[in-house]
């Protein structure tokens, strides 16, 4: 049989499962038609391993992590017509009026990063990530700006970070699958599943959503009645059925498909195992605010911690509501934001010093943030008088830490208004570019051959952000 | 597989057929480099995003002949004989210390780099002539080679193929067993695997024609376009909601039943391209022509808040272009909406000319823009069944009627309007009631202020409804007026509890001395665009009284009773204000109740316009018009008429919202010649130069006499002298077969595509296609009357270490099914596949969760009965939330065209298989089946239901592996009777199920071989 897996280029691109990355792969196999791909890694990595919480709606970053003294001073003042000539807003109408955060800046650690009053926990860490206050986008709507965020693009189609990154890297784990996506708040995001699809890659490489309700992995629950015994026994009599049809028709794909059901049933125990918090310490708990079989951004971010144990490529969570417009009290800066931060704030931090603690952070990368900023104008949509701010491409903040990033450092900055970047833009391009860096990967390098041209996650664009490295 | 090697035909240089300027790779030899295409599609690929284009990179134009010929900054590329003094060479090994190209990305190979060399060494010359890529030039039916083993030969597709197999010294394989050849054509051509009665049936037919007749009898199906119509639809995007954040349903299914009907009736495939493409614009198209017109409606629809509807119509053309493109001629001219494409020869003007033939649809805005945002809307048509035709013919004509009944009285109200004037003049006289009770079902507090209104607080319910009661002020009580109270209490000032200040009144009633009185909702001086009066008094919840976003205004609503009630004045009165709208906490939170003795209550609100009329002394006759038009509307003598017409207005809505619609293209009437802007970069906002509506430049040209619209575009597309449409079709065609096409990237047959397997094996095909009617049914008969379809599918031993990929078809295909298949096949294994056609998209098992959108509604219905089990293209599409099972199975989401879908095998294939609800269904179903058959042995069970998985019979060892397992299952099934209760009832259902779950998991039930 070990003949048979040799001969044929497509068994030993499906003989992967979970595992390492057809580009890797093929790079290793000195595959012809990936003959100019390098194997990846192109060099060392800082980091391994990517845990992204995706902040889906667009918190502030006004009135969280770039304090304007300035706009404060103009607050209700009408917008300077300069910045609104030629601008397109989703929702405001006419001239606004300038906004001041509602809330107050603190600087903490020792670092004394300025950070919002409502974010007491992140404040604890600051000291660990660095803030990109100079992230712009293209996009403007959420759905386009989340597919954009995830895939370099703002239509539907191309493969996520995630599936770029496990093609390239594939997964550490024997039995979880190398990508996998955690949803908490108030339901999907806007921009749906291809969020996390491979696009053109094959279809492993898609990110497997992990769910808190019904079977943590789809299908993964034997129907009732049938026990783990029974499901051997019924898997050792395909496996043998099957074997008799390779030798008959000495087809790979069988030999393939063998493994895969293999792996299912690790997966069978795996995944029951990994998602069962109930055991951790009530220390971890308590540090995380974790309460086990609540559907919550906090249980979420310890199976992160406990994904990338067990050598989970990516791991991305998505926490939904953070678009406050301030039509009502539901989406405002005064009532929903607070909401909102007290639900992400402590589990963000606990991720982090969690992983520091089992010294982990060094090889993990950590991201908080949403698709794009929020307008320093307040929005006052059918004249609500609540505070709240329309959407904004042209700036917004991120922090990154762990996996090779300057710990206690903010990057870039935005004029008095906080409305354009003054200093050190970093375009989406640039943040992929960065990652994949980090990952030992050179964006330009990591490619995929579809509609007759090579394909990748930065398109044409993408520089590395040096200042943000170690 | 060394270098990448391109099929270029020379132009001008090629004498017949285009192909006699391939040559294979075993040909050509390492001495004769050839530029053109050994060397330059690699360049191309590789350096042309900088060096291309109108000011490219050191001047250096690497994407045509005269710019290679030329050279950059530095001069010529090449000094014949030197590679170490060429600059081409210098650069691409970076000698010298300069940057190494291609700058950013991953250098030339060795192999690469020494091919350059070599061909430099050689002199370095470039052909002669026009290069023109072979898929560019209309192909030219090429002779059928001669072949040795020519009794093998059955159609001119053998001698095609097996010329290349002799040429590599390989063998075709024997033919195929009975069975494997029932299983692969069945479900080639109709989608699921035959039954156990089909293939006894096959096996006992031995006349010489047999397999003919099977394939004829699959031919006629009606099955057959189900099968035909899924890879289709997967090129038209086809799905049951508008994608993107919303993500909201559409009713579009009338299209996919009209490709099914298409492919059933073997539409001729240039019929098809031109009812598709513009049905509209034919004489006088049927209602079938306008469905097919859907092909382009199936893009996605952004309808998310604060989108710039344009930009979002602007991306809907951008679709229609690079999915037609996609579709009929193979090409990604998507390229080229940024820049001129870099391979192929569409420049960006190409794209906007054919852009332009999409670039004026005729839409509507929808909505009030005052209100909120406005959205686009295209056409959409009702296509109704007879019996619903006749029903609305008849509602419309008895509208009809009560219309002119209404105008005719109206012109015997002169009087009533004089009394309605005074009253409207003087006023009416109200009354604010003090309650005798108030009571909220709820249970949330009220409270009387100084000023008699009514403010609400304590607990805010979802939903609430308020009883008030009052003593009559009067003995007579005509009319009740809700007067609402702006309140800085609540959000945004309004009067409401809700996050918006807004409320829903859905019902209000009205009882005096406990008998409830008919009311009418006679006036409101504002009501929310989507509301309306007549809803206060229906028993709709979502109807009603709403005033967004005018709501820090008061307002007044007045419901007058329909006679007026006449009672003492100890009597008490009781109003209901009901708020049960989807809306949360829409609960009114202060207002007044009013009351009057007066008639024509609702003379008290009159729009400022008229009042003005009213109130000046002298009256223009316009002005005496408009009033008179106006009194019509709100005249007491006519409620009834108008609630009748309100009735059949009900009626009629009701009635169009059962009737199907779809969505379907039309153009700006308006408009007479189709032009677009380009755009500079593909940005919306850049607009640059205006093109006219033209197809690319660099193909044949539209016939002179062709329309430039859509349908001339069409008629160019299906014209014999366009190069692509027909290699195109045939090439997907090879692919549902074979598993692979004769150009392997079947989406692209630009310059940048897989070498052809079997070149001139398509131009055959293609012109084949052309000449006898563009008959799909036909060429598909040809192809799986073939020897070569009718191989088995076992390799040779030389076959395995020479043609590992099959290329040379020297066996028959053996692939796993795509994702619909493996459901439907799954579904008729166990014999509970629906043989319904057709109509809305069902819901069958999905795991709950699965749908969760932030913005619709909706849910995840399962359907019921044989709705559960219908062919696989029926199941309903959502774009952001597809149906998993078949996304495991490596289905797209319809978010886009798709031509081909990569084949994967991954564990949660396996555990879906394994798991799924629906899917063990079937192992259930599949079980009670054998279960029957096993009358007489278990033996006999088994044998049935592999048959009905795998379309053979088990062989001695596979029976004894599944007798052996099956007697596990019993053992363990008697043993743990509450375990089998939960799998079948019994202990004997679940050891079949078992079996059955087994049966459906075998690599041979998902895989076509």
């Amino acid at each position: 049989m070990n003949e048979l897996r040799e001969l044929t280029r497509r068994t030993l691109l499906k003989q992967i499962g979970f595992g390492v990355g057809a580009a890797a792969l093929t790079a290793l196999l000195n595959e012809d038609l990936f003959a100019q791909q390098a194997a990846f890694p192109n060099f060392a990595p800082k980091a391994k391993r990517i845990i992204y919480l995706f902040m889906a709606g667009a918190p502030s970053q006004l009135d969280l992590w770039d304090p304007k003294p300035v706009l404060s001073q103009h607050d209700g003042q009408d917008c300077p017509e300069e910045y609104l000539k030629g601008e397109r807003f989703a929702f405001i109408k006419g001239v606004p009026k300038l906004l001041a955060s509602p809330h107050k800046f603190v600087q903490a650690g020792e670092s004394g990063q300025w950070i919002s009053t409502l974010l007491p926990h992140t404040a604890e860490i600051v000291d660990d990530i660095a803030v990109i206050r100079s992230m712009h986008t293209d996009q403007f709507n959420h759905a386009p700006a989340q597919i954009f965020m995830n895939t370099g693009n703002q239509l539907p189609g191309r493969p996520s970070m995630g599936s770029w990154l496990t093609y390239g890297l594939g997964s550490e784990s024997r039995d979880l699958p190398g990508f996998v996506v955690l949803i908490s708040g108030d339901s999907n995001p806007d921009g749906g599943k291809c969020l996390w699809s491979s696009g053109f890659l094959p279809s492993v490489y898609q990110g497997v959503e992990f769910r808190s309700k019904g079977d943590a992995v789809l299908f993964v629950s034997n129907p009732d009645g049938v026990t783990d015994r029974v499901r051997r026994e019924m898997l050792d009599a395909l496996k043998e059925l099957n074997a008799m049809k390779l030798k008959e028709t000495l087809d790979p794909e069988i030999d393939t498909r063998i493994s895969q059901y293999e792996l299912a049933y690790r997966m069978q125990s795996s995944v029951p195992e990994l998602m069962d918090i109930s055991k951790e310490p009530a220390s971890i708990h308590e540090m995380y605010g974790t309460s086990p079989g609540e559907k919550s951004f906090a249980n979420n971010c310890l199976l992160a911690r406990r994904l990338i144990e067990r050598g989970v490529r990516f791991v991305q969570l998505y926490h939904r509501g953070w678009d406050h417009h301030g039509t009502g009290e539901f989406e405002d800066l005064t009532h929903a934001l607070p909401r909102r931060c007290k639900e992400v704030d402590q589990a963000s931090a606990a991720l982090v010093k969690d992983l520091k603690q089992r010294g982990m952070l060094d090889d993990t990368i950590v991201i908080w943030g949403g698709e794009f900023g929020r307008t320093p104008m307040k929005e006052g949509r059918g004249g609500s008088q609540l505070p709240g701010r329309d959407h904004h491409p042209r700036a917004f903040s991120l922090w990154m830490a762990g996996g090779g990033i300057k710990g206690g450092v903010s990057l870039g900055s935005t004029d008095d208004l906080g409305y354009n970047v003054v200093e050190d833009p970093v375009s989406v391009h640039d943040l992929h570019a960065t990652i994949l860096h980090l990952m030992g990967i050179d964006h330009t390098r990591l490619t995929y051959k579809y509609l007759g041209r090579q394909f990748r996650l930065t398109d044409v664009y993408g520089n590395v952000v040096g200042k943000l490295l170690k | 597989m060394n270098a990448i090697r391109r099929w270029i035909a020379w132009g001008a240089a090629a004498a017949g057929p285009a192909w006699m300027a391939l040559s294979s790779p075993a040909a050509q030899t390492p001495t004769e480099v050839r530029f053109e295409t050994q060397i330059w599609p690699n360049l191309k690929a590789r350096c042309a995003s900088c060096h291309s284009g109108a000011s490219p990179a050191a001047g250096l134009d690497l994407t045509t002949k005269a710019g290679i010929e030329k050279g950059g900054v530095s001069g010529r590329l090449v000094k014949p004989g030197d590679p170490a003094g060429s600059v081409l060479y210098q650069r691409l090994t970076g000698a010298n210390g300069l940057a190494q190209m291609p700058m950013g990305f991953a250098p030339l190979t060795q192999d690469e780099l020494k091919t350059v060399r070599d061909w430099i060494l050689q002199g370095g010359k470039l052909a002669k002539g026009e290069w023109k890529h072979w898929a560019f030039v209309a192909p030219v039916r090429p002779k059928i080679p001669n072949v040795k083993l020519a009794n093998w030969v059955r159609n001119p597709i053998d001698a095609f193929v097996l010329a290349r197999m002799e040429a590599a010294g390989l063998k075709p394989a024997p033919t195929a067993s009975k069975e494997q050849l029932i299983r692969r054509v069945t479900l080639d051509l109709i989608g699921v695997p035959p039954t156990v009665e089909e293939i006894d049936a096959f096996l006992n037919d031995h006349s010489p024609n047999a397999y003919e007749k099977l394939v004829d009898r699959l031919l006629d199906s009606p099955h057959y376009g189900e099968r035909q119509a899924r890879e289709w639809l997967d090129l038209a995007r086809y799905a049951d909601t508008n994608g993107y954040e919303k993500d909201g349903s559409r009713v579009a299914w009338p299209y996919r039943d009209w490709v099914i009907r298409a492919y059933n009736a073997n539409m001729p495939y240039d019929q098809f391209t031109i009812q598709q493409l513009a049905g509209d614009l034919l004489p006088n198209p049927t209602l079938s022509q306008l469905v097919a017109t859907g092909f382009n409606r199936n893009t996605m629809k952004n309808e998310e808040g604060g989108v710039d509807q344009e930009e979002a119509l602007f991306e809907v053309e951008i679709d229609r272009v690079t999915t037609t493109a996609t579709t009929w001629l193979g090409v990604t001219m998507g390229c080229a909406r940024c820049h001129d494409h870099k391979y192929d020869p569409f420049t960006m003007k190409d794209f906007y000319s054919m852009m332009a033939f999409f670039a004026h649809p005729d839409y509507a805005k929808l909505g009030d823009a005052s209100v909120s945002e406005q959205k686009f809307t295209e056409p959409s048509i009702q296509v109704p069944s007879a019996e619903q035709s006749k029903l609305q013919q008849q509602l419309e004509s008895k509208m009809q009627s009560v219309q002119k009944e209404i105008a005719s009285r109206a012109e015997q109200l002169q009087k009533a309007q004089i009394e309605w004037e005074a009253a409207a003049k003087n006023g009416i006289r109200w009354y604010a009631v003090v309650p005798t009770g108030m009571h909220s079902k709820a249970g949330a507090a009220f409270q009387l202020k100084s000023d008699s209104s009514i403010f609400v607080s304590g607990t805010n319910p979802d939903r609430d409804d308020y009883t008030i009661q009052f003593r009559m002020p009067a003995k007579r009580l005509s009319a009740v007026c809700i007067e609402t109270v702006p309140d800085k209490a609540f959000v945004n000032g309004g009067p409401g509890r809700s996050d918006s200040g807004n409320i829903v009144l859905s019902k209000a009633r009205l009882k005096v001395g406990g008998v409830e009185q008919p009311i009418r909702a006679s006036a409101a001086d504002f009501i929310q665009q989507g509301y309306a009066l007549a809803g206060v008094t229906d028993d709709d919840p979502e109807t009603g009284w709403a005033f967004y976003p005018e709501v820090a205004k008061p307002h007044r609503l007045i419901l007058e009773l329909k006679t007026p009630a006449q009672a003492a004045r100890s009597q008490t009165a009781e109003l209901v204000l009901e708020f049960e709208s989807v809306w949360k906490q829409h609960n009114l939170g202060h207002f007044k109740i009013l009351v009057t003795a007066d008639e024509l209550a609702r003379a008290d609100i009159v729009p400022n316009d008229i009042r003005a009329v009213l109130n000046s002394p002298t009256r223009s006759e316009a002005e005496s018009q408009r009033l008179k038009e106006y009194y019509k509307n709100v005249a007491p003598a006519l409620d009834e008429l108008r609630d009748e017409l309100a009735d059949l207005q009900a009626k009629l809505n009701r009635l169009k919202a059962s009737i199907p619609t779809t969505l379907v293209m039309r153009d700006d009437p308006k408009v007479q010649r189709f032009t677009a802007n380009v755009h500079t970069r593909g940005e919306f906002l850049s607009k640059a130069e205006i093109v006219e509506a033209n197809v690319p430049q660099a193909l044949s040209p539209m016939p002179s006499n062709a329309p430039k619209n859509r349908l001339g575009l069409a008629k160019w597309l299906v014209s014999k002298q366009n190069p692509l449409t027909a290699r195109v079709e045939v090439n997907r065609m090879w692919e549902m077969f074979f598993g692979r096409g004769i150009v392997e990237t079947t989406e692209n047959l630009g310059v940048q595509c897989s070498p052809p397997s079997h070149p001139e094996l398509l131009d055959w095909l293609a012109t084949e296609f052309m000449q006898n009617g563009w008959n799909r049914k036909a060429i598909q008969k040809l192809i799986v009357m073939s020897a070569v379809y009718r191989q088995d599918s076992k390799p040779s031993a030389q076959a395995l270490k020479t043609d590992p990929e099959n290329i040379l078809l020297s066996h028959g295909p053996r692939v796993r099914m795509e994702a619909e298949m493996v459901r439907d096949a799954v579904l008729k294994a166990s014999g509970l596949l629906s043989e319904k056609m057709f109509g809305p998209s069902v819901f069958p098992y999905q795991p709950e969760g699965v749908w969760d959108s932030p913005f619709s509604g909706e849910k995840w219905m399962t359907s019921k009965g044989e709705d559960l089990y219908r062919r696989s293209l029926y199941t309903f599409i959502k774009r952001t939330a597809p149906f998993p099972m078949f996304t495991t199975f490596d289905a797209g989401s319809r978010e886009s065209c798709i031509v081909r879908r990569v084949r994967t095998n991954t564990p949660l294939q396996s555990l879906a298989l394994l798991n799924d609800q629906g899917l063990f269904t079937s192992a259930r179903a599949l079980g009670e089946r054998m279960r029957k058959a096993a009358a007489k042995s278990d033996q006999e069970g088994i044998i049935y239901g592999f048959r009905a998985c795998t379309s053979r019979k088990p062989n001695a060892a596979e029976l004894k592996r599944i007798e052996d397992y099956l007697a596990l299952m019993k053992k363990q099934y008697q043993a743990h009777p509450w375990d089998a209760q939960k799998i079948a009832g019994d202990a004997n259902g679940a050891v079949w199920t078992m079996v059955g779950n087994l049966l459906l998991n075998l690599d041979e039930t998902i895989t076509k071989g």
